[in-house]
């Protein structure tokens, strides 16, 4: 109750800050491709929350790591490939195996 | 004597081979998070939570603090060699350290910035074992009520010099409190802001935020810059000669106790430490003119202040249970989940953990001295690393972390959420830092409420009839006041300034 009244007042105080312009914040919101890149990382992870549990870690971190990668930056379709698979794979070693963690195996029985 | 002794038996804890490698392994990881731009101590910490809660509480101690403290080591040497701060901490550091660089004397700069971070981390000790001895005596005379007027002093005092408006640093911490009541109410047994959900009945896990408004928010606020390119600088003789050392030892001293004092001080941010005590030096200096163009004191005094300042925030940590910025947070939830209540009974009845700790912070000081040097060629080839390459893996490493929590595809979604919410919070300019705060004191703050509420059968005159707790209420009230005043003054004091 008391959290909300607090909450209420704070806003509204600055609100009215905001109305008399003492409280001038000057966004600088992402435009051209930073703005597609940020659209295309939110949704990547998103897709991979999504498929983490069904096709299980392995799988999901490859696919993601393409995902990301060819999202940010211009690299040769081998090379993403190529780095995705060495590192979903090494980051399963050192979690699942050498760390003990389970993470959800999916596809993957191991 | 009896410190003396407790120290000792903390030496012989620390440098048991575990503990050590422990030790280790958290400077390394330290200075990697330090030397990287876009991963603080604070995400870095939180993101290792889970996996070392397979490790011994004072192993897993050990580790944490050692990426603390190893940050502020790390940040020096990019921000000397590559003018590239990879921490908050050391951006002041580069004003200097890198135009000595420029002129040749890269390796006196990261030379002194050693030397400097070492001295100032060997005071801070000292400060942080005789402090802690005085204030855990007079907290072992505190009840549930002086512990609500404490928290409640820390929280408004972390409000009031978290940003450049009082008014979105009461937002965040409010906002951080109510994230804190979601669950099940621990006396009452009632679910809480759960709307139905069985995911949320367990609450918001504090690390999982942290790992999403640190961590994941930096990602998403680097996407939208272009890839920073490294530059190439000699490093040359490293040993600073004579007279370099005569002319910033007392830079070093005065940074080292500059930061001991602030660090002790809920809110204040080692970046903000580091700037205040640059600017003392420059106004000290017989020469003010030399600063922004390779003096030596300009790098010397920030280093030690950033050390001894994370050296006495273990001080409120470790003695009353209250942290003073968002790393320390995030290890108060550390020692919480192994099973540790920081507060004068730790210091009776888990020894052997807060003085291994704090004997172990010391050996990892003079770790760092030895391996900070040598290391360097390899923390530049890791910069080479393209941050597109980079980013996913600290993505996957989060979302592993967050799963790691509890086993629960929610805390991930819980992440992202808090990722998005980070992100936005830095365009708009809120503070993050009263946010953690507030959510890792929050079930602390009500459960000492509750209690004292308890005890008065009710009465909120509690709070005013026992003089240390209106000691307390009455300085929240000042300081509030006093951050008011200065603001309707229209005085913007250089200590406001966020994380």
């Amino acid at each position: 109750m008391i959290e909300a009244i607090l909450l209420l007042i704070a806003g509204l105080t600055l609100l009215a800050d905001v109305y008399t312009g003492r409280n001038d914040v000057e966004i600088n919101w992402p435009k051209g491709i930073f703005r597609f890149r940020l659209f295309r990382l939110a949704l990547a992870l998103v897709g991979y929350v999504a498929i983490l549990k069904p096709l299980g870690f392995l799988t999901a971190t490859f696919l993601f790591m393409i995902f990301t990668i060819s999202a940010w930056q211009n690299y040769r379709k081998l090379v993403i490939v190529g780095y995705a698979l060495v590192f979903s794979i090494g980051l399963h070693l050192i979690f699942n195996k050498l760390l003990g963690m389970s993470l959800p195996p999916g596809l993957w029985m191991d | 004597m009896d410190t003396l002794t407790n120290l000792m038996d903390g030496f012989s804890v620390a440098l048991q081979p575990e503990m050590l490698f422990f030790c280790l392994v958290g400077s390394i990881i330290g200075t990697l998070v330090g030397v990287l731009p876009g991963l603080g101590p604070a995400a870095a910490m939180a993101i290792l939570v889970p996996f070392a809660s397979g490790l011994s509480p004072t192993a897993a101690i050990i580790m944490l603090c050692a990426i603390y403290y190893g940050a502020m080591y790390g940040g020096s040497t990019t921000s000397i060699l590559l003018n590239i701060p990879g921490e908050a901490a050391s951006v002041v550091t580069c004003l200097d350290g890198y135009e000595m660089a420029k002129q040749g004397r890269a390796g006196v700069a990261l030379g002194i910035a050693a030397i400097s971070s070492f001295v100032a981390g060997t005071f801070g000790l000292i400060g942080l074992v005789f402090l802690s001895s005085i204030l855990v005596d007079l907290a072992l005379q505190f009840g549930p009520p002086e512990y609500f007027g404490l928290l409640l002093l820390g929280l408004t005092v972390a409000i009031s010099l978290s940003g450049k408006s009082l008014v979105k640093g009461l937002i965040t911490a409010i906002a951080g409190l109510l994230i804190a009541t979601i669950g099940i109410d621990p006396q009452s047994g009632i679910p809480r802001y759960t709307y139905g959900f069985t995911d949320m009945l367990a609450g918001f896990d504090a690390i999982v935020v942290v790992i999403g408004l640190f961590a994941v928010a930096e990602v998403f606020s680097n996407a939208e810059t272009s890839a920073f390119t490294i530059l190439k600088s000699k490093i040359g003789r490293i040993w600073p000669n004579f007279s370099e050392l005569r002319q910033s030892s007392g830079a070093i001293c005065r940074g080292s106790v500059v930061g001991f004092l602030l660090g002790l001080i809920p809110g204040i941010a080692p970046a903000v430490v580091t700037f205040v005590s640059y600017d003392l030096e420059k106004r000290v200096s017989r020469n003010p003119k030399a600063f922004g163009s390779g003096a030596i004191e300009g790098v010397a005094a920030p280093e030690g202040a950033n050390n001894s300042c994370t050296s006495a925030g273990m001080v409120p940590l470790f003695t009353l249970g209250l942290p003073t910025t968002a790393s320390l947070a995030v290890l108060l939830g550390a020692l919480m989940i192994h099973g540790l209540q920081p507060g004068p009974l730790m210091f009776e009845q888990q020894k052997s953990v807060v003085w291994g700790v704090i004997a172990s912070m010391y050996i990892g000081n003079v770790m760092l001295l030895v391996l900070n040097l040598p290391l360097i060629p390899l923390w530049i080839k890791l910069l080479k690393v393209p941050y597109p390459l980079l980013a996913p893996i600290i993505l996957t490493i989060c979302v592993i972390s967050a799963y790691g929590v509890r086993n629960n595809i929610f805390d991930i979604w819980v992440m992202l959420g808090f990722g998005v919410i980070g992100y936005l919070m830095r365009k708009f300019e809120f503070p993050t830092v009263p946010l953690i705060i507030s959510l890792i004191l929050g079930d602390k703050l009500e459960n000492a409420l509750r209690q004292s509420l308890t005890l008065s059968d009710g009465s909120l005159m509690i709070f005013i009839s026992r003089p240390i707790t209106l000691i307390f209420i009455l300085l929240a009230i000042t300081a509030t006041s006093l951050s008011l005043y200065s603001r309707f003054k229209g005085k913007n004091l250089s200590l406001f300034q966020s994380e």
